[in-house]
């Protein structure tokens, strides 16, 4: 295990154990050390912001200081503002999810289970699933208005490509072997659907969802931005009108926030199902 | 012999310094405006007939002063900061931009006013909306935050409405013409570009501000950064020489095709101005000075914004404004009493 | 067997340019959204602003070569630098990931106050679009070199700059690869989508932008056309071009 580490440390590694390298390294436990490493980064990107707020290098519209940039987020909080948008954009979200999710589900399987499916739609299908969001903004503008319909939609097609891809080709890799067991043991198509297709392809049908909710979060900031008449986005979009670049800091990061929190419930999602139902590759 | 020399040196030196320091001129003068796309380097209004008729070049004609004119989509905010990061000197813009920025902390100061732009409503043909009026409940649409959000509350305080009897949408231009023909929106208050949907069928025009004139109209100001405008004072001066040449040449019947083709190298098409401009005087309309009508309706505009919240601190149009530079060009041309000074349209503040 | 000639692919989209045809060519349906198809495959060679959407694609391609060469170029530089130094996965790591979850659009308003509204921020959106797949896969990679590698490196002593050379590159060149083809496609979205939102300039975006602020159509729908060619045409070279430079990779 040292002979590892003391490798893993990269090029020019000492022959010296690593502790005499760095004294404090036996004095604070692993995971403080890593929490303290983690925010040295940011601690000194926001030092450096506050120091170049302070001397005036940028003129403050440009780079509001760190200080009125925490009064801001304040005063959205408090006025409702913040959790309102938040809350919209969540439910514009929710509502895509489950309109792309079972549609997405749907198409994906058949196309995993019909090769003529397969062979005729899958073509068109790349070439759509090709144009990203913000081309069919303009095209879906005209047809659905600028009203939820919209935004959903949007959000829902976001969702759709990567369940769609990742269903059927989840299907299609189901081992040969345990399409045989089924033939062999004369399974209605219904219970093969239900009892051996989609738990053995759960893993991968997941992974698609994962990728799914993380496109709709992007595509939900770009309706937002381009399209929509609130939410976070269009928050971010008001304070750069109204040259009041501090909103949209707090914008930028609830949203990083926000992707975080999702990025990390996903993870521990994703890690428990595969627990309780081993992947198949 | 050797003092008188010396002393007569010296006198050189001091007066060629002096001269010299009199003289002082930019290497280039950053102009900037709002624009229309497809990435042509021309504009509308009076910036497009000093740059087009070469107005402002002829100010500078035997200095080594190059100009560029630079034209901006999403104007407002992109000038804004343009303005802020020093990249443009002279812009010319909407009266809330402006106002967004100055009360912002951008060192500006109002040289000139661009002209007054006519504002239209446009609703569905298919609904019955003949005027303002008709508009109470209704979905309309506009473009917060720009002056056609405020000559949409003129236009409603005419009618004895409010801000409340609508439910506003806020959509830039593209998207309004989206939303009116897919039904999203019923109507929208926004400038010749809504026209286009007149053109197709889709929609018809309810409201034209040509009706009230300029007290209702879109309006802005040639703004100049402060640092240049101490840096080079005289540059300054030629400016707005330029402009007021500009302005006059424009109040002439005869220049109005002219005009007309100068601003459609902008991109837009040329229905567009005749829509905007037929029947208005241009000379009334591109009048430049910085009087008590145009601080009366900037000072509108900031109570406006400040009443919706869209400014933190407060401005004093007097300073703001540097009238001066344009009542010297007009001095120096003879056209003092070629518009005559407009009373304020409210009691200042 | 004529019918075998026809793949089974083309059957829908040529349905859907028959109903096209058929239906809105003629007149039959008028909606804004609906121009006839001769006239939208006309418009890039007769119309005068149809033509300029060559000149707007060549704006586009230029930009997002450029943007992406600086962003690949800092994300593999920065991803071996931090691959190789475990201080420095734990300080870079987590800041960059933080950073990557704030979907990249939201920092156009910022972009733009920083860098103006020009081709500047354009190639820096584009590049901080291709830094990060390009860094975590190129981060990932350096981390997957077998221990067994670094072990024979330290135990023949190859110096620092030989076992970059001779170990580290060769040894995450798939990694890398992988990540730079995922980034060219966010690259390509980057290129078109800061060009939309910015306005200015010319680019596919732009011309997109500007299409729907005079209410073409048609002009629209030809940008969408060329977006999705685009970043398939970008695809298919980065497929090729890898598929000579690692044969032995499989899909």
């Amino acid at each position: 295990m040292a002979a590892l580490e003391h490798l893993a440390g990269g090029v020019g590694a000492s022959p010296l154990p690593r502790a005499a390298a760095w004294p404090w390294r036996t004095a604070l436990p692993a995971p403080l050390r890593r929490l303290l490493l983690a925010l040295a980064l940011p601690a000194a990107i926001v030092a450096l912001w506050q120091w170049a707020a302070v001397r005036g290098w940028v003129p403050p519209q440009i780079l509001p200081a760190p200080a009125l940039v925490w009064d801001t987020f304040l005063e959205l909080a408090r006025g409702g503002e913040l959790l309102e948008g938040f809350l919209i954009s969540l439910q514009r979200i929710g509502s895509g999810l489950a309109l792309g999710g079972p549609l997405g589900l749907a198409l994906g399987i058949w196309l995993g289970v019909s090769a003529r499916a397969r062979s005729h739609l899958e073509p068109t299908l790349r070439a759509l699933f090709a144009v990203p969001t913000l081309g069919w903004i303009p095209i879906l503008i005209l047809i659905f208005g600028i009203d939820e319909a919209l935004k959903v939609i949007v959000i829902a097609k976001a969702v759709m490509v990567p369940v769609v891809l990742s269903t059927s080709r989840g299907i299609r890799n189901i081992p040969l072997a345990y399409l045989e067991a089924a033939r062999v043991l004369r399974l209605r198509p219904w219970t093969r659907l239900t009892r051996l297709t989609l738990p053995a392809c759960l893993p991968t049908v997941f992974s698609g969802f994962r990728l799914g909710l993380s496109h709709a979060f992007i595509a939900l900031i770009v309706v937002e931005m381009l399209a929509a008449t609130e939410g976070i986005g269009y928050m971010m979009v008001w304070g750069r009108k109204l040259f009041q670049l501090d909103i949209v800091i707090v914008g930028i990061v609830v949203v990083g926030v926000a992707g975080c929190v999702l990025d990390l419930l996903l993870r521990r999602l994703e890690r428990g199902l595969s627990r309780w139902a081993p992947g198949h590759g | 012999m050797t003092l008188w020399k010396h002393l007569a040196a010296f006198a050189l030196a001091t007066a060629a310094a002096f001269g010299a320091h009199a003289q002082a001129q930019p290497e280039t003068i950053r102009f900037g405006g709002f624009g229309q796309g497809f990435g042509q380097p021309h504009g509308v209004a009076l910036l497009a007939i000093a740059q087009g008729k070469g107005f402002i070049a002829d100010e500078f004609k035997g200095t080594p002063v190059k100009l560029s004119f630079e034209y901006f989509t999403g104007t407002g905010p992109a000038i804004n900061e343009a303005i802020a990061n020093n990249r443009l000197d002279v812009a010319q813009y909407g009266s809330l931009p402006n106002i967004i920025g100055k009360a912002g902390g951008l060192p500006t100061r109002i040289l000139a006013s661009y002209g007054y732009t006519t504002v239209f409503g446009l609703a569905r043909k298919d609904l019955e909306v003949n005027s303002f009026k008709d508009l109470k409940g209704r979905k309309v649409a506009v473009a917060k935050g720009t002056v056609l959000h405020w000559a949409l509350l003129k236009a409603l305080q005419d009618n004895g409405l409010t801000l409340r009897d609508i439910q506003l949408v806020d959509l830039k231009t593209a998207d309004q013409l989206a939303a009116l023909s897919a039904g999203s929106v019923d109507a929208a208050v926004g400038s010749s570009s809504l026209l286009t949907l007149r053109d197709k069928g889709v929609g018809k025009v309810f409201y034209s501000s040509k009706d009230q004139g300029a007290k209702a109209s879109g309006f802005g100001g040639i703004l100049v950064s402060e640092t240049f405008e101490k840096q080079y004072p005289d540059a300054t001066q030629r400016i707005a020489n330029g402009l007021v040449k500009a302005a006059h040449w424009l109040g002439q019947e005869a220049n109005r095709d002219e005009a007309y083709r100068i601003w459609t190298l902008s991109g837009m098409p040329y229905q567009a101005f005749k829509d905007d401009y037929d029947g208005v005087s241009l000379k009334d309309a591109f009048n430049p000075r910085v009087d008590a009508f145009l601080l009366s309706q900037y000072d509108d505009a900031i109570d406006f914004t400040k009443d919706n919240k869209l400014i933190r601190n407060d401005i004093d149009v007097a300073k703001w404004a540097a009238p001066q530079y344009v009542e010297n060009a007009l001095r120096a041309q003879g056209l003092q009493t070629y518009w005559t000074n407009r009373a304020a349209l409210v009691a200042r503040r | 067997m004529a019918e075998a000639r026809i793949p089974p692919g083309a059957w829908l989209p040529l349905a859907i340019g028959a109903a096209w045809l058929l239906l809105i060519d003629t007149g039959a349906v008028a909606h804004p959204l609906m121009v006839p198809l001769h006239e939208v495959l006309a418009a890039p060679f007769v119309d005068e602003q149809g033509r300029q959407i060559w000149s707007a694609a060549a704006s586009s391609l230029v930009r997002v070569a450029l943007g992406f060469l600086i962003g690949a170029s800092l994300g593999i530089a920065v991803g071996v630098a931090v691959g190789l130094s475990r201080p420095a996965q734990l300080a870079v790591a987590p800041t960059v990931h933080g950073l990557r979850q704030v979907a990249l659009f939201a920092w156009i308003p910022l972009l733009t106050a920083w860098f103006g509204n020009g081709d500047l921020v354009k190639i820096v959106f584009i590049s901080i679009s291709t830094f990060f797949p390009v860094f975590l896969n190129t981060e990932q990679g350096v981390r997957g070199i077998a221990p067994a590698y670094r072990e024979v490196a330290a135990i023949v002593r190859l110096g620092p700059w030989l076992r970059l050379r001779r170990l580290v590159l060769p040894a995450i060149l798939p990694a890398v690869l992988t990540g730079v083809e995922l980034a060219l496609l966010t690259a390509w979205i980057g290129t078109v989508g800061s060009e939309y939102a910015i306005g200015t300039g010319r680019g596919i975006g732009a011309y997109l932008a500007t299409a729907r602020d005079v209410f073409r159509m048609d002009l629209v729908l030809i940008g969408v056309l060329v977006m999705a060619l685009g970043g398939y045409g970008l695809s298919r070279v980065a497929q090729l071009l890898f598929l000579r430079l690692i044969p032995w990779r499989t899909r």
